[in-house]
């Protein structure tokens, strides 16, 4: 057997182990092992890239940005910018047909700019929006749709773990990702505003519990609740965005910095505000080491499945392969999201991003593509996955956060249908308009 | 059986105290990366080093809070299938799982046995990281930390292969 026919039938036993429940990074580091046993017909080479793979591939000081921006996002949801954000977009929007659902999309993209994790972005507004938007007469439907639909934001406007992550696979700076993902962020959540007014304007059945509109109500019982001064709740996100991407782009600080500047400054924000008590610090910590080293780990099993990639030629053979079928660089790309978007309904986005993309560049370098670019369509390509049954990650995180028996899972996937098309059209958008993403990057230099 | 839940026991605690130690670590991390650019900015100075301890901290707080991620229960998998077998055909679901909580010891014990001579070589061989006479430490800890997560690591998911491998034989038992 060849070599790269190894590699392809190693990557397959990975999927249909994953799929039945094998830890994914054991089952890459592991699988990829066996595959280079084979492919070098001796244990010497495999048990090498394993050591070097465990010990080196997370050596380096820009990894540190993966703990820090968690703990960043960790001590920003404790502190309550989470609401914060929320009552800003209550503020802009609540005059506007089916306004709170638009300020719950606003609030997530608010929130997202200055948090990395996605989990923490799902799980704050599944506790806040949901019940705000149901006591308002929208359906719970429509409500934990527009939840699980916009959680998804947090992985492309800056900083994201998930950037961040594919920067460190491709070698390419996360900061310019990092400014590659506001543009088709921006244009997501507009995207998104004009689904919820179309529904709420030719559908309000879907989205009103009265099957109408009534702004009366809404205003009124607004004015009473958000109490306060605005500028208490909007000048310590725009402080945090200020600093950690005016820091970034102004090259004052590297990933690293800007990530430990952040989560000092929402320290001490979260201690302003009496938030942070000695325990939900320590709880703090503790998520934090178990975001990181899972997400470490997986890294350090991917680099190992590269490795193997690497030694058995597959992707050239792809891309070999692909041309004698003259499917081009659109057939490549097409298949490229089609396989990303179906795994998405049963793996978390990390975890695609780490099979998939090695695969794929390595096939794909023949045509040049830009990275910066390649990053964005992957990363919304797997957002779409997790939106879609059976087993779309954001739903299930919305379903188990919520915890009320009125809420189905079915319930939550039809209410997030629209938005997942929604991002089928901006991922299509953004596919043929590259400098959609790309254009502020160059601009930047 | 009672073995089986004393060695769980002590598992359980050294496996709690490493992860202490890097939650307290992440915190040490931040705070050091802060001082640096308080440093750099209001007197010229950056702390020497910070880049190497860093550095080393990155692989400290993945390794020594890898075992923990395990056995709560948050290390990443897809679960919704075995949930699934686990309720309509109990035997096969923890059969499987066992033998996945294995495959986890064979990959742990295999990092391992090349961990442990090679942190020896390196504590034998006086290698530095850094630069010698600026700031230099031996670069031996950072492969001990290795060995000690994997080790750790690969104990927490023989212990979860005993537990699928204890109801697989009595179902009854309630662990």
């Amino acid at each position: 057997m060849e070599a790269f026919e190894i590699a392809l039938l190693s990557v397959i036993a990975m999927l249909v182990f994953i799929y039945l429940g094998m830890h994914i990074a054991v089952t890459l580091a592991l699988v990829s092992f066996v595959g280079t046993w084979i492919i070098k017909g001796n244990s010497v080479v495999a048990i090498n890239l394993l050591w070097i793979s465990s010990h080196q591939t997370v050596n380096n000081f820009v990894f540190a940005v993966i703990p820090l921006f968690v703990l960043m996002g960790f001590l920003v949801s404790v502190a309550g910018m989470g609401r914060d954000a929320y009552e800003i977009g209550q503020l802009m929007l609540r005059r506007v047909r089916g306004g709170l659902g638009m300020a719950t999309v606003v609030a997530n993209a608010i929130f997202a700019a200055i948090t990395g994790v996605s989990v923490a972005s799902a799980s704050v507004f599944s506790k806040i929006a949901v019940p705000e938007m149901m006591r308002h007469g929208y359906t719970g439907r429509f409500a934990v749709g527009t939840v699980a639909g916009s959680s998804v934001l947090g992985m492309l406007i800056p900083p994201s773990v998930l950037l961040i992550i594919y920067a460190l696979i491709v070698e390419e700076s996360v900061g310019d990702l990092f400014i590659a993902g506001i543009g088709p962020g921006i244009l997501l959540t507009i995207v998104y505003c004009g689904v919820i007014y179309l529904m709420a304007r030719y559908l309000p059945r879907m989205v009103f519990t009265s099957g109408t509109f009534d702004d009366g109500d809404q205003t009124a019982a607004d004015e009473e609740e958000i109490t306060g001064s605005v500028w208490v709740k909007v000048l310590p996100i725009a402080t945090l965005i200020m600093l950690v991407m005016g820091g970034l782009y102004g090259g004052v600080f590297t990933p690293v910095e800007a990530g430990a500047a952040g989560a000092f400054l929402a320290l001490l924000f979260a201690l302003l505000r009496r938030r942070l008590t000695l325990e939900s610090l320590w709880a703090v910590l503790i998520d934090t080491g178990k975001v990181s080293a899972t997400l470490l780990f997986l890294i350090i099993s991917a680099s190992m499945y590269s490795r193997m990639l690497g030694l058995s030629g597959l992707p050239g053979e792809m891309a070999e392969i692909f041309n004698e079928l003259g499917a081009g660089f659109y057939g490549m790309l097409a298949l490229y999201v089609v396989i990303v978007i179906i795994l998405g309904t049963i793996v978390d986005s990390v975890s695609i991003m780490l099979i998939m993309v090695p695969l794929f560049v390595g096939a794909l370098k023949f045509y040049e593509i830009d990275l910066i670019w390649f990053g964005i369509v992957t990363v919304i390509a797997t957002e779409i996955g997790l939106l879609t049954p059976p087993l779309g990650l954001a739903v299930y995180v919305v379903h188990s956060t919520l915890n009320r028996p009125d809420i189905s899972l079915k319930e939550i996937f039809a209410g997030s249908a629209p938005f997942a098309l929604a991002m089928l059209f901006a991922l299509i958008l953004i596919i043929a308009f590259p400098s959609l993403s790309t254009f502020l990057v160059h601009a930047m230099k | 059986m009672r073995v089986l839940d004393f060695c769980d026991r002590i598992v359980g605690s050294a496996v709690w105290s490493t992860n202490a130690l890097a939650a307290v670590w992440v915190m040490l991390m931040m705070l050091a990366v802060v001082a640096d650019i308080i440093g750099r900015f209001l007197f010229n100075s950056p702390i020497a080093g910070t880049t190497e301890m860093v550095t080393l901290s990155v692989v400290a707080i993945l390794y020594l809070q890898l075992s923990y991620t395990l056995r709560s229960g948050a290390m990443t998998r897809s679960d919704a299938l075995i949930n699934r077998l686990l309720a309509s055909r109990p035997r096969l679901g923890h059969a499987l799982n066992a033998l996945f909580c294995i495959a986890g010891v064979v990959l742990m014990g295999a990092i391992i046995s090349v961990a442990w001579p090679k942190w020896l070589d390196a504590y034998d061989s006086d290698f530095y990281v850094g630069v010698i006479g600026v700031f230099a430490f031996p670069d031996w800890p950072r492969l001990l930390i290795v060995f000690i997560g994997c080790t750790l690591t690969g104990l927490q998911f023989l212990m979860l292969a005993a537990r699928d491998v204890r109801k697989l034989i009595n179902p009854a038992t309630n662990a």
